[in-house]
This record gives structure tokens, sequence and C-alpha cells, in this order.
């Protein structure tokens, strides 16, 4: 689903929606239930270097917005409440 | 001379040179050696010796390259898996390679608990540096330890592609890698005092190859690092541990070609980067050596069957033909034959063969698929090269299916055995798809049945994701009616590749 930029998301779902495009990349099965703002996707979900471009992709798609992989570093990227920030920041940054 | 023989006579002549960085715990390499004879008596105590097998399911990690080393000091073969690897496919390797030891973790042990059976079989050992630089080692487990006297010369076994039933696995003794990375070695020209970053998975043979044994070899620092892959986190890193060299599979290649803004870091202490895993396309070479004119670019050839270096272009990188994986390392005899196994002329496209002292001993368990693969001293490779009148090989294609996705080798057969496994499928077939970053993707088609008539494409993920590792998880579905077929049974893939140009993602 492509979202319009200027329609504004909560960031509860923006996690849920996150939730969905993460579950097939994550380690730990039983992990993805209690995804939140404070969750680490690399050390709590064992998300890994192939798991983060598919994120990123599928992220991309279901927000309509562009990520350059190049702004993320580990220490960004990897709580959940960074990538909402990251993803809030695209969708409203032409507002 | 043996594995831990490297790191022996670096630990004799370096004690205080750093050999680990992990986050901000550092490692001497008489520490480490220590460590290492540690755990070494741990393994002799359970019952390790020559023709035991012992598995390392880790992160990349000081205990990994530990644990890699303790192996060898006891005598026994590695298993080289991953935390990386799901829970079922660690479990299913450790069972394939009559492994009687597994080295992991508190937090991968539980998650394995679920698809192996230690019961009495496997001794289950976790490791773990405490806060004060010393390593834990817990028993969780106790089996008796099985001797494979055929195979007491091997001192790695390396899961290579392979389907579900029968994954293969090479074997490799210590005089096959250690003659390989004698070589390799002497060909690159490392300097001394290297500054290692490792940005591949331990268990990948080219890093065991081309990093581990080398560099520890050279007595060299490694700076270790258990995250994804990001580009900034790689220059951040060279600039603040001033790292020398790396290895990069092409995608890491196409992220640091594509950054857009590396004037932000010094990033002169690098010196080499070495690119293999797949061959990395020629206008990202280009891009990398103008962008980074201090840096050598090597492009190497290897396997795990060759054990696992082929081919260099080095010295000097930059007097190779772009597109070429340089010339055959010496000792390494390189032939192009057609499909009658004729020799063929320069120029001429055709499977590629070698010989040398490093091909494996054998597939484990598998003899006659290594009489198919090894056929009077010649490695039949399985890829399609040419070489040129210089004698430099290019890299063309494969003449088996196997799916190169990021550097790592997928056989799709594995795939579909894991989707017909779904109630609700009656055929399955995965292709490569092409992509910019990866290479390819995995791509499959399924044929759903009766019970099968609902299934989306989120439920075949999850379906697959218990199953196999994340780079195996076809990131396209497509449901067909019927697969096409060469004759009553075999899959025509070429047909399906066509068909893969139209698939929708999954993310959509």
């Amino acid at each position: 689903m492509n979202t319009g930029k200027t329609e504004p998301i909560e960031r509860s779902e923006i996690i849920e929606r996150l939730s969905e495009i993460l579950e097939p990349w994550v380690s730990d099965i039983d992990s993805i239930e209690k995804i939140g703002e404070h969750t680490n996707l690399i050390t709590d979900l064992g998300l890994d270097s192939i798991g983060v471009l598919q994120v990123i992709l599928g992220a991309e798609k279901e927000f309509g917005i562009s990520i350059d992989e190049q702004e993320l570093e580990s220490e960004t990227f990897s709580l959940m409440g960074n990538l909402v920030g990251i993803i809030e920041s695209k969708l409203y940054e032409n507002n | 001379m043996r594995i831990i023989d490297l790191l022996t006579r670096s630990a004799a002549a370096r004690p205080k040179t750093t050999a680990i960085v992990d986050r901000d715990f550092k490692l001497s390499y008489g520490r480490m050696f220590e460590a290492v004879e540690t755990l070494a008596a741990r393994l002799t105590a359970a019952g390790c010796k020559s023709g035991v097998r012992v598995a390392i399911a880790l992160g990349n990690s000081v205990e990994y390259l530990v644990s890699f080393f303790a192996i060898s000091a006891a005598g026994g073969t590695i298993v080289g898996l991953s935390a990386r690897m799901t829970p079922s496919e660690v479990a299913r390797l450790v069972e394939r390679a009559g492994v009687s030891i597994v080295i992991t973790s508190k937090a991968y042990a539980k998650r394995l608990a679920d698809s192996l059976d230690t019961a009495g079989r496997v001794t289950m050992l976790l490791v773990q540096y405490e806060s004060g630089g010393k390593l834990d080692i817990e028993a969780a487990a106790t089996g008796r330890c099985n001797i494979d006297e055929r195979n007491c010369d091997v001192a790695l076994m390396a899961p290579t592609s392979g389907t579900t039933g029968r994954p293969k696995i090479v074997m490799l003794t210590d005089n096959q890698l250690i003659s390989n990375l004698a070589v390799y070695r002497l060909l690159m020209g490392f300097g001394s005092r290297n500054v290692v970053y490792c940005a591949l998975s331990f268990h990948h043979i080219y890093c065991i190859c081309a990093q581990i044994l080398t560099h520890i070899s050279l007595a060299d620092t490694f700076v270790v690092s258990d995250t994804p892959f990001f580009i900034k986190d790689f220059a951040k890193s060279v600039e603040r541990r001033r790292l020398t060299a790396t290895a990069f599979v092409p995608y890491m290649a196409i992220l640091l070609a594509d950054f857009a803004e590396p004037q932000q870091f010094d990033l002169r202490s690098l010196k080499y980067v070495t690119l293999s895993g797949a061959r990395t396309p020629v206008s990202i070479y280009r891009t990398l050596t103008h962008k980074y004119p201090w840096v050598n670019f090597v492009n190497t050839y290897g396997m795990s069957e060759a054990g696992s270096r082929i081919s260099i272009a080095c010295p000097f990188p930059s007097r190779f033909p772009p597109g070429s994986v340089g010339s055959p390392m010496p000792g390494v005899n390189v032939r192009i034959v057609d499909d009658e196994g004729t020799d063929l002329p320069f120029e001429h496209r055709g499977q590629i063969l070698v010989k040398s002292s490093g091909v494996m001993k054998g597939y484990y368990q598998q003899a006659d698929l290594t009489a198919q693969t090894i056929v009077d001293g010649w490695l039949r490779t399985g890829d399609l090269g040419k070489l040129d009148e210089k004698g430099n090989l290019y890299i063309l294609g494969r003449t088996k299916d196997v799916i190169i996705t990021g550097g790592e080798n997928v056989c799709p057969q594995e795939i579909e055995e894991s989707l017909i496994e779904h109630p609700g499928i009656s055929e399955a077939a995965v292709v490569g798809q092409k992509d910019r970053l990866l290479g390819e993707v995995p791509i499959a088609f399924i044929v759903a049945n009766s019970r099968g008539e609902k299934l989306s494409q989120a439920d075949i993920v999850r379906f697959c994701k218990a199953r196999l590792s994340s780079h195996k998880i076809p990131r396209f579905i497509r449901f067909v009616p019927k697969l096409p077929k060469l004759g009553s049974s075999k899959i025509d893939r070429n047909a399906l590749r066509k068909m893969a140009g139209n698939s929708h993602s999954l993310m959509s």
C-alpha cells in the first residue's frame, strides 16, 4: 500500500506495518510479538545484512518513500524507534 | 603443519600485538593463545581428538575465532556453521556432518533446543567472554564422541550449496588449506601490521581463507563486527581503527562505489579490498578504482572445493583487464573444456576445470558426487569461463542451477524441497532473478493444490522463514497453474527465468 506523504500516521501504526515487513527476515520467530519502540532490530530480532536490505526495500514500498542506505548506520538503524523516526522524516520532509 | 600452528607462531612472535577487537574488547595474540589452549583442554576432556567433528554455531565474535583454533588445537575437525543460520539448518548440518560437539552461545543454544536433540549424542559447550576478560565455558549437554577413522586428516568441513536432504559438505585437510593460503598471501603482498575488517560471516570459506587463516598467520589485527553491513559503519571503522584491509562480496563493493560522501571520512589507511563471492560488475570496479585510487581492489575467484582461491588479480591489479578475475595462482592449473571434456582455445567459453594441491579431499559421505566432481584429479567447478591469451581468467556463468545472492551460494532445490513440505503446495520451482545490489535473488513459482487455494505470499514466507536463512527466502512468489517442463518431468528453468521478469514483489 502506498500512503500519501502528507497523511499523518501514528507511530504505533508505523511500527505495526513495519512488523509485518520485518516478519520474514527475523531469525527469532517468537520475538515478533514483542516489537515496540525500544526493540533492537539487530540484537533482539537478529536482522542480518540481507534482512536490512529487504526491510529498507519493503519500507520504501509500504510508505511510498525513498531511504538512502548510505544515511544508515547500525547505531541509528538498530532501534525500532529510530527507524520509525527515519520513516516519519521521509514522510513529512516536504511538508 | 596444521591450522593451529599458524596461531602458535604468531602468538610466539607477537604476543602483545592485538589479535582481535570486538567493539570495546581487545585480545592480544598471547591472551588469545591462552584462551585457545583453555578451550582446547575442555574439548579434549569432552572427548575431542583426531576424527571428531566440532561445530561452531556463533555469530562473528572473539569467541568464534578462539573456538576455530581451539578445535584444531584439540585435533578435531572444524565444522564451520554460524548463528546467522536458522536453528533447523544448523541442526540438519550437525546431523549430516556427524558432529559430536557444538560450540555455541547461551542465546543460540536456547533457540537450537527445539531443533536438535542432543540427548547423549552431542556435547554442547557454551562460550562467552566475561566482562573481566576471562573466557567462560559451560557444558550444557554431554554426549559421546564419534570418531571418523577415514577422515582423521580433515581440518575443516565447509557446508556448501546443496539440497535439504543431502547438503554438500566439503572436506579440506590442513595441507590443502595451508598450501593455498601460502600462495595467496605471497601474491597479495600484504605488508605487516594490517588491521583487517571482517564484514563476511566467519563460516564463509572466502572469509576463512582470505581473512582468518591469512591474517592470523601474519599476526595482524582483526576488527570483528556482527552487525549487518552498513557502508557508513565501515567508513567510520576505517577512520577510527585505521583499517588497512578487508574482503567484500559484490553488494558491499556496490555500496562503497555508490557512497556519496567518502570525503567526510579519512579512508586513506585502506590499502587492500579483495572482491569475490560473485563477479563484481566492471562498471562498479571502474568507479571504485577512480574514486579510491589509493586502494588496491583485487578481484579473486575461488570456491570451497578448490580450498579455496583459484585466481587473483594481484600484484598490480590495475594491469589486469577489467572483468577478469586475474590469472590462476602459481600451483593452480586451469583448463577450459567443452561438454565432451575437450580443451578449448583462448577466448572460447567452456567449463572451468582446476587442479591444485588445494583441491578438496571430497564431499563428506558422497563418494559418487565426489567422483563426478573430481575427474582424473581435475575439479569440475561448474562455472563457465574463458582464458585470454595472456592467461587471464574470466567468469562468464554457471553450468549448475546455483543462485548467488549477496555472495552466498544457494541451491534452488533446497528452497523447492522446503516449499513442497507445505501441505497446500504440490509443485515448486525456484530460479534466480537479477538484482542490482545482490546480483541475484531467489524467486519461486508455486503450483497450489486444493488445500492451498487460499495461500498468500505472506503465508509462504512465514512457512519458509522457520526453515531457511533469510537470503534463501524467495523475494518474489508467483502462483502458476503448472510449471513449464522439458519432457515429462524436468523443470524448464530457462522459461521460468524469462517469466521472472514480470514478478510482483512480496513487499508491494
